[in-house]
């Protein structure tokens, strides 16, 4: 009935049957320790013509009434009574502290007693560990269930463990004769009825379908008997053999109850049902035993034997106890004396099993972080043991008068408890490390990889993590990373090869998976209308064996996409299974993340380094301080364009000593970056050095040309090198590409340019060039600005020049402020021009000032 | 899809059909009644009726059967009842109400038709053995009724069918335990039998079953009386007679425990009070007897025939039929009691009077046939002829103990009275031989005490005298 079911509706039934059968359960044991009047006769259970009395409660009622033992109980409150059994239903017809009227035989005499009822439950100790054992039996196949549903196996094994439950819960137990003990009753013989046949049912499912082969022909051997091969074929899956399964138990029980009503004879009845079904149970009990075995001997597989074999112990050591001592003995040799022996060890079945299924992983169930069974268990132990403890010790503190103050007893219960809380948290280890290895392990590489992807800067061991460490991890066939790629941003596998089809990140099937932020099956895209590229690459990614799609994104940025294949025990994935890979991925996206903002700050970091190396190789091409010259004022300027400037301006004394002939060198370097810095460096060093052996000018140029070619091509130096004499007031000089100085003579309302020589080609432009120079003679009051290319190029935002005309303006209109105060005016109006323009080219120069006399006229020698 | 469906329609049907079965089953659970009747209310009182009718309140009784049959006239098994319970008093109405009820059998179950057969078979024709017969057949019909083995089992008692009737009995209370007459029927055997034991224990859980009813404890009484423990049966009677004030039986009773202590006088007064209250005509004849023989018992014979005469005198108007009856019992058991007080000329014309008719339904002791030999017994008695007054009275005790009555008031009474013969023919160890069955169950019974004694020195006396 419940393969034609959807799902949905067989989940519902399933679900429902474990409601009521839980129901149905605790109204059993609620019934069972509800107080009831009760009349302390301990009667012979298969006395008849009355109530013999075995023993009697001491002190119960009726020992205080006056009965004793070897009495026999006629009749209670003016009803005749015929057997024990007859007796609770007497006295549920009365109240606790209600005197009832006992007819009593004793000897020959006969009399009336009343005896006042006290209360009493039904339920003992014992009946109480058989509770326990039945929801023992009840969580485990919840649990079982919780994880896989849907399997036919588990299905089988719920309901199993539901009436196994009832059976436990609900049949070994005394009739209380209150309404509940109609439902508790039908139930229990449900239970009695089904559990046979599903306990049958379920091994011949478990742990795979059971397939009978005794009557296949063998090669070389004759064909087997017909009856054989029907058997067979019976066996294997006729629909008449469940039939005849399940039908078996409620008809021998509808046989047999007949003919013990018709009898009249309750001899025949084992706790309310008839000999023969308890008989049956035992009897289906062992074929399922044997099944099992079966399955265990015939596996081929060490991973299905194992498990097997421990259900198999398990099972036996819970089962044969209760079919000797719980079946056959009270149904045999009517004792019952030992059935507590028989039920106890059936709680082995269910903790078989969750063994099983915890350490093996049975019914391929994934134990995540479920520990709510076994440390609910543990707590309860523990929790008992502090209760006994806390009971003992009050018994023994309080016993003494002194002692019996209930603060005592209460600060005693909590020192217990503070005392075992070790003991608690050394077992709950223990627990661990026995249960849940596997799973711990598991949970520490899934820690040590999230935390290896959120601090993994870089790229490829964070492309490794996604890819070959998830795999490993969560034992899939296969993962691939897809990332941007750097021209155009589609998704192509990180480390080359796979799928030859890029995904455009705008492509329909990146944006479903950017909005669905959560790994998307394969199978499901197919209900979903695709552009001609997202179908192509899904095509591939088909072929290549993919699952399922992972999107690593953060912020609604996709930063990859995981291409995930099945898994290598090729089962399906489980909801766990997706829920790792969405942490991985996230976790993956912050880490592809921190790993391309580490590059942009590593990359930024190199820049700066080289910018801030470049700066100090710069600084170190402006002199210290200006040289002081009698008669001659100088003052030098440098404002660079970047964080790092090309140009530079030195002097130097050529004649070796502070006096004498002053060289002053104004340059530009094509570039501004380290190389360009260490090249003004050389080139300033080849003119000092050219200098210092031959200061002229276009000695110095020329030599200084051929060197810094050698150096580097295609790196020119502009340089302009002007050797004033200070005595003689004149200036002799070598240009190679720099802008020709001003000249403002003292007095003059315009400035000039000096005399600019003929060849003015850069330094290291040409191998082999020859310069030559000029010399200008200087008056008192002159003002020379010598000066690159950034003055005067200068650009507005409209995109104009300074020019020289302007620059020519300004140095005229501020020739008569001091040096520093002219350089100044000279900066701010080149400012005001470029107002809101950044400042494109540096912008250097050195202003000379005639202040001393005139030099004598040379004399004539 | 359509095996979807059919599934669906299988499981439907099976829902309906439990609920059906289950509203079916309640209902007729509910209404459980065992004989025809178109009122509830009518139902309620037959139950009532029957009620009471174990628990031998006749009034009562006959007052919710009347009512009940007030609710429906048409109620059969209520006019039978009735009729029962009437045909001691007014027999014609009986066989009227029988004749009726027995005309509209249709509609009936067949345990009514036959139960209507029985009671015609009893109250109209008077036919014992038909009555046996149709109960024996009633029985293997409806072996699970426990009115029809009731029924029967009292048939088998008073056929003197007393093993059978007790195997009946007990077959009763295998069906039903708390059937609580088949305790006091089997006590009654047993005190017969003189098992004391067993007659206790029975008349015990007859009184644990019903508590709030005087017969139980006039039964205890009787037993402990027939056992000498006068104090017992007296509270015993006195519970009865709290329980119910008007509880005739339990005064007789008291009547007869006072006289086994030779409280004569106190017996007499006690057997007069139980003449009176009786409706029974039969009873009440036998009760004016047993207050005048205690008079005469205790000293008092010139009262004892005046007070019977006063007792009989308000014997109600009834039919002739009746009349005659009652007479010819009236007669006897003047003759009697004329015969023991020594008025034989009186006693042989009421012999001679008396008509030859059975005794009346509903009465206690014998029948007229025995009556007649017990006043010829005394009259010879009284006239000399010892020896065969002496042979008539062991014929009685003989006939009485066939029929399993070896105990109880009459026997004893008969016993003394043959005691008295033989002791006055001197056959003193005969006499004691008579006795001595008596005091075996009954050490403290007076009379016999009292004539044992006497025959201790009477014997010694004549034994010397014969030497």
């Amino acid at each position: 009935m419940t393969r034609e079911l959807s799902p949905k509706a067989r989940r519902g039934l399933i679900l429902a049957v474990g409601i009521l059968g839980v129901l149905i359960a605790g109204m059993s044991v609620v019934d069972m320790f509800i107080p009831r009047p009760y009349d302390g006769v301990v009667p012979d259970p298969y006395s008849s013509g009355g109530i013999a009395v075995r023993d009697l409660v001491p002190g119960g009622p009726a020992d205080r009434a006056g009965l004793r033992v070897g009495d026999t109980i006629l009749g209670i409150g003016h009803r005749m009574l015929n057997s024990p059994v007859e007796a609770p239903a007497e006295l549920r017809q009365h109240n606790v502290g209600e005197p009832v009227r006992y007819l009593v035989r004793r000897g020959d005499d006969v009399f009336e007693t009343d005896v006042v009822l006290s209360p009493t439950r039904l339920g003992t100790f014992a009946y109480l560990t058989y509770a326990l054992l039945g929801f023992l039996f009840l969580a485990l196949g919840a649990f079982v269930y919780s994880r896989r549903s849907g399997d036919a196996a588990v299905e089988v094994f719920f309901l199993l463990c539901v009436l196994f439950m009832l059976l436990f819960v609900c049949r070994l137990r005394p009739s209380s004769y209150y309404w509940i003990d109609y439902f508790v009753q039908v139930a229990g013989a449900l239970a009695l009825f089904l559990l046979p046949a599903v306990f049958l049912h379920f091994f011949l499912l478990f742990p795979a379908p059971k397939v009978f082969r005794f009557a296949d022909p063998r090669p070389g051997e004759e064909p087997p008997a017909r009856p054989l091969v029907l058997l067979q074929r019976f066996l294997n899956g006729s629909p008449l053999l469940f039939v005849l399964l399940y039908t078996l138990p409620p008809v021998f029980y509808v046989i047999q109850m007949t003919a013990l009503t018709a009898s009249k004879d309750r001899t025949g009845l084992v706790y309310g049902a008839p000999r023969a079904n308890w008989i049956l149970l035992a009897d289906y009990l062992v074929l399922g035993l044997l099944a099992l075995a079966h399955s265990w001997w015939t596996a081929e597989d060490r991973n299905v034997r194992r498990p097997v074999l421990a259900l198999l112990l398990g099972t036996l050591g819970g089962t044969v106890p209760f079919v000797l001592f719980a079946v056959y003995f009270p149904a045999l040799f009517r004792n019952e004396r030992y059935l507590a022996w028989g039920v106890v060890p059936m709680g082995l079945v269910p903790l078989t099993f969750a063994y099983a299924i915890v350490r093996y992983r049975l019914f391929e169930v994934r134990v995540i972080v479920s520990r709510s069974i076994v440390y609910g268990l543990l707590t309860a132990v523990v929790t008992g043991l502090y209760a006994l403890a806390v009971v003992l010790g009050n018994a023994v503190v309080s016993a003494r008068a002194p002692l019996s103050s209930p603060l005592i007893a209460l600060s005693f219960g909590l020192l217990v408890v503070l005392l075992f809380d070790p003991l608690r948290r050394r077992m709950q280890g223990t627990v661990d490390r026995l249960f849940f290895r596997d799973r711990g392990d598991f949970q520490k590489a899934l820690l040590d990889m999230s935390r290896d992807l959120v601090s993994q800067l870089e790229r490829p061991k964070l492309e490794a993590l996604l890819t070959s460490r998830t795999s490993e991890l969560l034992r899939l066939s296969r993962v691939d990373l897809l990332t941007p790629r750097s021209e155009d941003g589609s998704l192509v596998p990180s480390r080359g090869g796979g799928s030859p089809v890029a995904l455009p990140v705008g492509a329909s099937l990146a944006r479903l998976v950017i909005e669905r932020g959560q790994p998307v099956p394969l199978a499901d895209l197919d209900v979903w209308t695709l552009d001609a590229v997202s179908r192509e690459f899904l095509a591939t990614q088909r072929q290549r064996g993919t699952k399922l799609l992972v999107p690593v994104a953060t912020r609604g940025r996709l930063l990859g996409l995981l291409a995930v294949g099945g898994k290598l025990s090729e089962a399906e994935l489980s909801r766990e299974d997706l829920d790792h890979l969405t942490t991985i991925a996230n976790q993956g996206a912050l880490g592809l993340e921190a790993a391309a903002l580490h590059e942009q700050l590593t990359r930024r970091a190199e820049v700066e380094r080289d910018l801030e190396i470049a700066r100090d190789i710069q600084v170190s091409l402006f002199p210290r301080e200006l040289p002081r010259i009698p008669g001659i004022e100088l003052l030098g300027v440098s404002r660079p364009a970047k964080v790092v400037g090309g140009d530079f301006y030195d002097f130097l004394h050529v004649d070796g000593s502070g006096t004498g002939r002053l060289a002053l060198v104004v340059g530009d370097v094509s570039g501004k970056s380290i190389p360009a810095s260490l090249l003004m460096v050389a080139a300033k060093e080849i003119v000092y050095a050219k200098a210092m052996a031959d200061p002229d000018p276009a000695t110095v140029f020329r030599e200084s040309n051929r060197r810094i070619y050698e150096i580097k091509r295609r790196m020119f130096v502009s340089l302009g090198y002007f050797l004033l004499d200070p005595d003689a007031l004149t200036l002799h000089y070598s240009m190679g590409g720099q802008p020709t100085p001003l000249l403002v003579r003292a007095g003059a309302a315009e400035a000039s340019e000096v005399p600019a020589p003929e060849n003015r080609l850069p330094l290291g432009a040409l191998k082999d060039t020859s310069y030559d120079s000029r010399t200008l003679f200087l008056r008192r009051g002159d003002l020379l600005l010598f000066y690159t290319d950034g003055l005067n190029e200068a650009m507005s935002v409209e995109q104009d020049f300074f020019g020289d005309e302007r620059l020519k303006a300004s140095l005229v209109r501020h020739a008569e402020a001091p040096l520093g105060e002219l350089a100044d005016e000279l900066l701010e109006d080149i400012r005001q021009f470029t107002y809101g323009a950044e400042q494109s080219d540096d912008q250097t120069f050195v202003l000379m000032r005639v202040v001393g006399e005139n030099p004598a006229p040379p004399r004539r020698v | 899809m359509r095996k979807n469906a059919a599934l669906k329609v299988v499981y439907v049907a099976l829902l309906v059909g439990l609920v059906a079965a289950g509203t079916a089953a309640a209902f007729l659970l509910r209404t459980g009644r065992d004989v025809t009747t178109s009122s509830a209310e009518a139902y309620r009182l037959y139950r009532l009726g029957v009620e009471n009718e174990r628990k031998m309140y006749p009034r009562e009784a006959i007052s919710a059967y009347a009512a009940a049959l007030a609710q429906d006239p048409h109620f059969v098994m209520a006019s039978l009842r009735l009729a029962a319970l009437l045909s001691g008093r007014d027999p014609e109405r009986a066989r009227s109400l029988v004749t009726c009820a027995t005309q509209r059998l249709d509609g009936l179950t067949d345990r009514e038709k036959a139960l209507a057969e029985i009671y015609k078979a009893d109250l109209v024709a008077h036919d014992r053995a038909r009555v046996a017969a149709l109960l024996d057949d009633y029985v293997k019909r409806f072996p699970q009724d426990p009115e029809g083995i009731h029924r029967r089992g009292s048939m088998l008692l008073w056929q003197g069918k007393q093993d059978e009737a007790v195997r009946e009995y007990e077959r009763l209370l295998r069906i039903d335990p708390n059937f609580a007459s088949a305790y006091n029927m089997l006590g009654y055997f047993w005190m017969q039998r003189g098992d004391a034991v067993k007659a206790e224990d029975n008349f015990k859980r007859y009184r644990y079953l019903a508590p709030d009813q005087a017969n139980p404890y006039d039964s205890l009484g009787e037993l402990y009386t027939s056992r000498g423990r006068y104090g017992e049966a007296e509270a015993s009677l006195k519970k009865a007679l709290e329980i119910k004030p008007d509880f005739f039986p339990s005064v007789g009773h008291l009547g007869t425990t006072f006289y086994s202590q030779g409280r004569y006088r106190e017996a007499s007064e006690q057997f007069a009070r139980a003449a009176q209250m009786t409706e029974a005509l039969g009873d009440r004849i036998q009760f004016a007897f047993s207050a005048g023989l205690a008079l005469a018992d205790g000293g008092e014979p010139g009262e004892a025939v005046a007070e019977f005469d006063r007792l009989v005198a308000t014997l109600p108007a009834v039919d002739p039929e009746l009349r005659k009856k009652l007479s010819t019992a009236v007669a006897l058991n003047r003759a009697l009691l004329l015969a023991v007080v020594g008025r034989v000329p009186e006693a042989e014309t009421e012999l001679a009077a008396a008509p030859e008719e059975p005794a009346p339904p509903g009465g206690k002791g014998d029948d007229s046939g025995e009556a007649r030999t017990l006043v010829r017994a005394v009259i010879d008695w009284q006239t000399g002829d010892l020896e065969s007054a002496a042979k008539i009275l062991r014929a009685v005790i003989d006939a009485r103990a066939k029929r399993g009555m070896e105990q109880g008031y009459y026997p004893n009474r008969d016993r003394i009275a043959l005691a008295k013969v033989l002791s006055k023919l001197g056959r003193f160890d005969e006499e004691r031989q008579v006795l001595a069955p008596i005091l075996k169950v009954n050490p403290r019974f007076q009379p016999a005490v009292d004539l044992l004694a006497s025959v201790g020195r009477e014997g010694d006396g004549a034994s010397v005298a014969r030497n």
